[in-house]
């Protein structure tokens, strides 16, 4: 009998500038929901954004591991990683086309998380280039992507089963 | 192939959307390419919603580069390397 255990699905968070409240937030409170679907999960960003996510869980209870922003989007590029699934957070234009570009390199599904005072516009932006995506107008308040979020994860569990 | 910061760099459009980063390549330039998302450029991959327009112009590389906090640069590079890549590997739009 082989008891070597199977490691679960990969999920990466693509983080976009730390500039608005809710990501930080939202990031782990998707990685706690991920986690509890079995999934490995690593959160991807530039300092001030992983410095931002470090310091909110100092004890490590929710963040696992963490990664520079553009060595993850080289390491997918160079097809050196890749992921089941890739949750992209977008307040900005930047963060669509991390999500185009997400979509492209990584085999699993890209969506895109949106919030922020454009979160209406760049969804629209998002549906007229077929990227999928969940949004809200959160800015200090994550609660109106909360529900969202966890109906996101519900859906992507249920098809990797 | 250098860093981006080291080298010598000019700024052509700064802080845009993609469409517009787009839109500027593709009028302004007479020889186009298209690159897939994460294409390796210098030691940078280029992030982008497809198509994603690289021009030439002479000895110059012009290119989309964005960084999360500030949007879309267009940079415009001097580099016969780049452009000798781009023709072997990228799709000619024009």
């Amino acid at each position: 009998m082989n008891n070597t255990k199977k490691p679960g699905p990969r999920a990466i968070l693509l983080l976009g500038c730390p500039e608005v409240p809710v990501q930080t937030s939202l990031a782990i409170y998707l990685t706690d929901l991920l986690e509890k679907r079995g999934a490995q999960v690593v959160i991807a960003g530039n300092n001030a954004a992983l410095e931002l996510v470090r310091t909110s869980d100092p004890a490590g209870h929710y963040i696992r591991d963490t990664a520079d922003l553009d060595g993850t989007i080289g390491a997918l590029a160079q097809k050196h990683d890749d992921a089941d699934v890739c949750y992209v957070f977008i307040h900005n234009d930047a963060g669509v086309s991390y999500l185009a570009t997400a979509s492209a390199l990584v085999s699993g599904e890209s969506v895109g998380i949106i919030f922020g005072k454009d979160a209406q516009a760049l969804a629209q932006e998002c549906d007229d280039l077929g990227l999928k995506h969940i949004w809200a107008k959160a800015v200090h308040n994550p609660r109106p992507l909360k529900s969202k979020v966890r109906s996101e994860v519900e859906r992507w569990a249920a098809l990797t089963k | 192939m250098g860093c981006i910061d080291e080298m010598k760099y000019e700024v052509l459009l700064s802080k845009v959307t993609f469409k517009q980063c787009a839109s500027y390549l593709r009028s302004n330039y007479k020889e186009l390419y298209i690159v897939p998302p994460g294409y390796h450029m210098f030691d940078v991959f280029i992030i982008g919603v497809p198509p994603i327009y690289v021009g030439v112009d002479g000895e110059n590389i012009i290119f989309p580069y964005t960084k999360p906090c500030h949007g879309t640069f267009v940079l415009r590079i001097n580099s016969q390397e780049e452009i000798e890549k781009l023709k072997k590997t990228a799709s000619k739009v024009k």
